[in-house]
């Protein structure tokens, strides 16, 4: 009985030594970071020479006043960001789900468009994004290029004609909107849905083939499959996809608040930057904790 | 012999449905599927079209996707803006230094905390979901006092300390992939090893490693793009290092500032683009087949 409490132990501590890089690493550059922005964001922070060279003064809230009351462009750059989340989010995981279920079939040349939909990760990260605009894909649309007069032209009367035909059909003006903005808007929705096409193809390909025999031996159609069958076996990965879509969506850094902050940083005005992030890591978290609340309910969990 | 012309007639309707849905189904399916890689690869095709042509051909009504006066200036100034190959090499350098800490700490933690729980490494664990949700600019105000605090700023110090700890871009996500990894890896082996009188390095070194390999590389695939096109980080703690990332804002501006200029700019700039994806898009010529496998080996389901 000793020699087992031993190995357990011994356990325990190789844990800790394989976990250690990051153990030390998150207290000094993450855990103490954060607690620091949280301190910075109710002073006025100097040049001096006080704690790690700066001298910190005039203790209260008026970080925070100044952020929120005094000028608008943070505010707005935050309600902007919050409705693109709004609409973006439903529509790429959406998107991502219907072409992983495509990309899951078996056809010739699958490998080939495969590897094209996850060529965005590369093509619209980082720098790519300020080099063209809005990221290599969105310059399609967007670009002043000499292409796009042509094409921009054509597709903007495709999209009318495609407007008048919904608003005939009688479908609700927000539906209408929604539509026709997906389509103009498909570059984005393509670029931002490449990871989760990634994480939709992994979960279809491990549910097992003998259930959905099963199902047919049983007279299922595709479609009675799909709800009963696809949809449940992946929605845990449908959660995982739309925490990581709000993720990217607000710390992506063409994102209008992220470039405030990462501007403030620059500009050495640590304590109203201090303020910014705080305010909106607590309401990125907010919205997290509210989404993984709801959506863990629906979420069918295998065991 | 009417009853089986009959049943042949019938047998050949049967089959004209089949195959007509089958092959409807296909085609509208490849149409699809075409229309979305266009959308992906005609920016990139335009580019490269771009990067080659004059200005002239941009004014030439005739010119549209192959040009007249086929250029390679356009990559010589772009090289040249960029900083030539001193500038490309550091970049280089400094990214499979930083993306190969990345994978190094990643494969340890993630086995950590896979593998051996306790209430440290369960906290431990929140702590990465944490540092994957809060945006790092968040934490840039401390870093970048600790890193002038203590000199560390304009080397590559900071770079290489937040990836030897993963606490860099998106690293958090590393140590999840990892971790998801090793949780889908059955014990049996390494009870094995362990009944053998192996510790737990040689085991996880010598059973465990071999069969990440195709989830390290897709990590330091992440890690690769993500650095090399890195701007955020980059252009605070190094700001006056001259990297990719620290002089591509050249490829914006020329000292001419004439009409004709502002077109060779552009076609600069797609040449630039060119030059900065191609490694990118070699590296994942190279390692695209371990991508899906890997993560839907990771057990993300379960």
């Amino acid at each position: 009985m000793a020699k087992r409490k031993t190995l357990e132990s011994k356990q325990k501590i190789s844990g800790y030594l394989f976990t250690l890089p990051f153990a030390i690493g998150s207290l000094v550059f993450v855990i103490f970071p954060m607690i620091c922005a949280v301190v910075f964001s109710f002073a006025e922070i100097k040049n001096g020479n006080g704690f790690l060279g700066y001298s910190y003064s005039n203790w209260g809230f008026s970080n925070f006043s100044e952020i929120w009351m005094e000028t608008t462009t943070f505010r707005d750059a935050v309600f902007t960001s919050l409705t693109e989340m709004l609409y973006n989010v439903p529509v790429v995981v959406i998107f991502a789900f219907f072409i992983a279920s495509v990309l899951n079939q078996k056809f010739k040349g699958r490998g080939f468009f495969r590897s094209v939909m996850f060529l965005p990760v590369i093509i619209s990260a980082g720098l790519i994004v300020t080099l063209s605009g809005d990221g290599l894909i969105a310059s399609i649309v967007s670009s002043g290029d000499r292409f796009s007069e042509t094409g921009s032209g054509a597709a903007i009367q495709v999209t009318d004609v495609f407007k008048t035909m919904l608003e005939d059909m009688e479908i609700a003006d927000w539906m209408v909107d929604l539509i026709v903005n997906s389509v103009a808007n498909i570059s984005n929705i393509v670029s931002m849905s490449a990871i989760s096409i990634v994480i939709f193809i992994a979960g279809l390909q491990s549910i097992s083939p003998s259930i959905y025999e099963a199902s047919y031996m049983e007279g299922a159609t595709r479609w009675e499959t799909f709800w009963k069958i696809s949809l449940p076996m992946v929605s845990p990965l449908i959660l995982l996809s739309v925490v990581y879509t709000i993720v990217d969506n607000f710390n992506g850094s063409n994102n209008g608040v992220i470039t405030q902050i990462h501007t403030k940083v620059s500009q050495v005005a640590f304590d109203t930057a201090s303020a910014m992030g705080v305010s909106y890591s607590l309401i990125i978290i907010a919205i997290l904790v509210v989404v993984f609340a709801v959506l863990n309910k629906v979420v069918f969990y295998q065991d | 012999m009417s009853t089986l012309a009959k049943t042949n007639k019938k047998f050949d309707k049967v089959k004209f449905k089949k195959y007509s849905l089958k092959y409807t189904i296909s085609t509208v399916r490849l149409i699809f599927l075409i229309g979305m890689s266009f959308i992906v690869l005609f920016p990139l095709f335009q580019k490269i079209v771009f990067s080659v042509m004059t200005s002239s051909d941009l004014y030439d009504a005739t010119v549209s996707y192959i040009p007249k006066h086929f250029t390679t200036a356009n990559y010589a100034a772009a090289w040249q803006k960029l900083g030539g190959l001193t500038v490309i090499l550091r970049t280089l350098g400094l990214t499979i230094a930083c993306s190969l800490l990345n994978v190094a700490c990643a494969t340890l933690v993630g086995y950590g905390l896979a593998r051996f729980k306790s209430k440290v490494t369960d906290t431990l664990f929140l702590v990465v979901i944490l540092a994957l949700v809060l945006p790092s600019d968040l934490l840039f105000t401390t870093r970048y006092m600790m890193m002038t605090a203590t000199g560390l700023t304009d080397t590559w110090g900071p770079m290489l300390l937040f990836s030897a700890t993963c606490t860099g871009f998106k690293a958090s996500l590393y140590i999840f992939l990892m971790r998801q990894f090793f949780k889908g890896q059955p014990h049996a082996l390494e009870e094995a090893a362990y009944v053998d009188g192996a510790g737990p390095l040689k085991t996880f070194i010598s059973i465990m490693l071999p069969g990440a390999v195709s989830m390290m590389i897709t990590i330091f695939l992440f890690s690769f793009v993500w650095q090399w096109l890195d701007s955020s980080y980059t252009s605070i703690f190094m700001k006056n290092i001259e990297l990719i990332s620290t002089t591509y804002g050249k490829l914006f501006t020329d000292l001419d500032t004439s009409a004709l200029s502002t077109l060779n700019v552009s076609l600069t700039k797609a040449a630039g683009v060119i030059i900065i994806i191609s490694p990118l898009v070699l590296l994942y010529a190279f390692t695209q087949r371990y991508f899906v496998e890997s993560i839907s080996r990771s057990g993300l389901v379960g």
